[in-house]
């Protein structure tokens, strides 16, 4: 946690909160200023490892609000978003990719990359916008979401394996679908601990998977032929074979 | 304390419940322990809670607050005898059975930077493949998985086994049959698990010893003590002694 405070609030000090954030955005980290409801600026500002839980954001925030306004009254003022304001570029999506591909690598549970098409020949700003705020409601606190391209919204999904997240898109093409009126597209890639490909190469996997889903019937597609079955259901083959030396003496 | 050394982590699941976990990896910590090494026993069952109960502790900090508040799991040691000491868990919180990723990977960390300080960590996973197990097997180093010679545990053991080599890629697997008549039923059962194991995946486990049934072993569950402690005597402490010798060798 970087907490920069006791500054006067000049231009200087906003220059400075800039220069932070502009740092910032190589890495993935989730950046939240604290200010006062009635002020006109920042008075510090949290940069809190992205993949801590909501849980121990607040923790770490607790004692910056006891530190930064003395009273209670005071601190009752103090506004904490959940999230940063605005979605992230696509190169602050990529450094995400990058490393929760190097945490699967860690940690062995498997991420998944949905890209979400609106309607590509809309050129509509605002509609991506509301579809993005339409996500947003569906998807949890550690899940990253980002412009990728002109018509189009990247999630990423860490710890989801396919079927969680083919259970996602299809929650996240329902509620686009309720929300706008537009054509929605969806692809997914997924990325299992046994073949960490390099974070373009995910992003690329996905985008073919959307490309396919532009063409073909259905709105969501997967298809990756080397992820296709992660099902560890023990057959009746295996359980006959578990079961044999039980029945020889019978 | 020393922080730098590098612990073997041993994961210790079965699939199927009331197959001797618990009780194994209590019984394998304190044996350890007699052989002076210094051994760190985490429940891993960290929603439902056995291995305080087995050893009749009261304790008064569980791995809820290191994952909940931060709290450093160093405070919430407990020394059960000389150079062997327990984490405990919780017991009856839904919650710690469904860790987030965020809150794995954040207690994961935890205990990555005390476990520097011990010879041996033995982890007792819950029952069934939630992720907590998949996660903590796939922590170990070494992996034990205990069955018994019933249909059931077999069918469980097999498919705990599976997951962690289809999705985790795990390769090695040291087995344990606990509650047999005969060294000879722990063999059948043995050869027959290993034998579907490599036809179907590939697999070649370890025999890593057998438990035979045994008295002794209900009687030190109900006097909450290790029955390697309470029975040294006993046939499935010498047992418990033998594979503790192996996994030393």
């Amino acid at each position: 946690m970087v907490k920069v405070n006791k500054q006067p609030r000049t231009k200087n000090f906003c220059d400075f909160l800039q220069l932070i954030e502009e740092e910032a955005a190589r890495f993935s980290v989730e950046l939240i200023p604290i200010a006062e409801e009635t002020g006109t600026g920042p008075q510090a500002l949290l940069v809190l490892d992205s993949t801590l839980s909501a849980k121990r954001k607040g923790e770490l925030a607790k004692p910056l609000v006891t530190q930064t306004s003395p009273t209670t009254e005071r601190a009752q003022h103090i506004a904490l978003p959940a999230r940063a304001d605005a979605l992230a570029g696509a190169e602050f999506f990529k450094d995400c990719v990058h490393a929760e591909l190097a945490r699967v690598k860690k940690s062995r549970l498997p991420c998944s990359l949905l890209l979400i098409r609106i309607d590509e020949n809309n050129e509509d700003r605002g509609l991506l916008n509301k579809a993005a705020a339409t996500v947003e409601i569906a998807i949890e606190c550690n899940h990253h979401l980002a412009h990728f391209d002109h018509a189009t919204l990247a999630l990423l999904l860490p710890g989801l394996n396919r079927n969680r997240a083919l259970r996602q898109a299809c929650a996240i093409h329902q509620s686009l679908s309720a929300e706008i009126t537009a054509r929605v597209k969806i692809g997914l890639a997924v990325c299992m601990a046994r073949t960490v490909p390099a974070a373009e190469e995910f992003m690329e996997m996905a985008f073919n998977e959307l490309q396919k889903a532009e063409h073909e019937a259905g709105d969501i597609f997967y298809s990756s032929p080397n992820q296709d079955d992660d099902s560890c259901q023990v057959t009746a083959e295996e359980r006959a074979q578990l079961f044999s030396f039980l029945n020889r003496g019978k | 304390m020393d922080n730098n050394q590098k612990p073997q982590i041993i994961c210790i699941s079965s699939g199927k419940g009331g197959v001797g976990k618990t009780s194994f990896t209590i019984n394998l910590a304190a044996a350890l322990s007699t052989k002076s090494r210094k051994v760190l026993l985490i429940d891993g069952d960290l929603g439902l809670a056995n291995v305080d109960v087995m050893l009749g502790l009261n304790v008064k900090h569980t791995l809820q607050e290191t994952v909940e508040e931060g709290r450093d799991p160093l405070e919430i040691l407990v020394e059960i005898m000389p150079g062997f000491f327990v984490l405990p868990a919780s017991s009856g919180v839904p919650e710690m059975a469904s860790l987030s990723y965020e809150e794995q990977a954040f207690l994961m960390d935890s205990l990555e930077q005390i476990i520097g300080n011990f010879d041996f960590v033995l982890v007792d996973t819950a029952a069934g493949v939630g992720e907590s197990v998949l996660w903590f097997n796939n922590w170990a180093g070494k992996n034990i998985t205990i069955l018994s010679p019933d249909p059931t545990a077999m069918t469980d053991a097999y498919a705990l086994i599976k997951i962690m080599n289809t999705r985790y890629n795990k390769k090695e697997f040291h087995l344990i049959i606990n509650n047999v008549k005969s060294k000879k039923e722990a063999q059948e059962v043995f050869v027959n698990m290993s034998t579907v194991l490599e036809n179907f995946l590939g697999v070649k486990p370890c025999y890593q010893g057998a438990i035979p049934q045994d008295s002794a072993v209900s009687m030190a569950v109900r006097k909450q003590k290790p029955f390697i402690i309470a029975q040294p005597k006993a046939r499935a402490s010498l047992a418990v002694m033998e594979i503790c010798n192996k996994i030393l060798s």
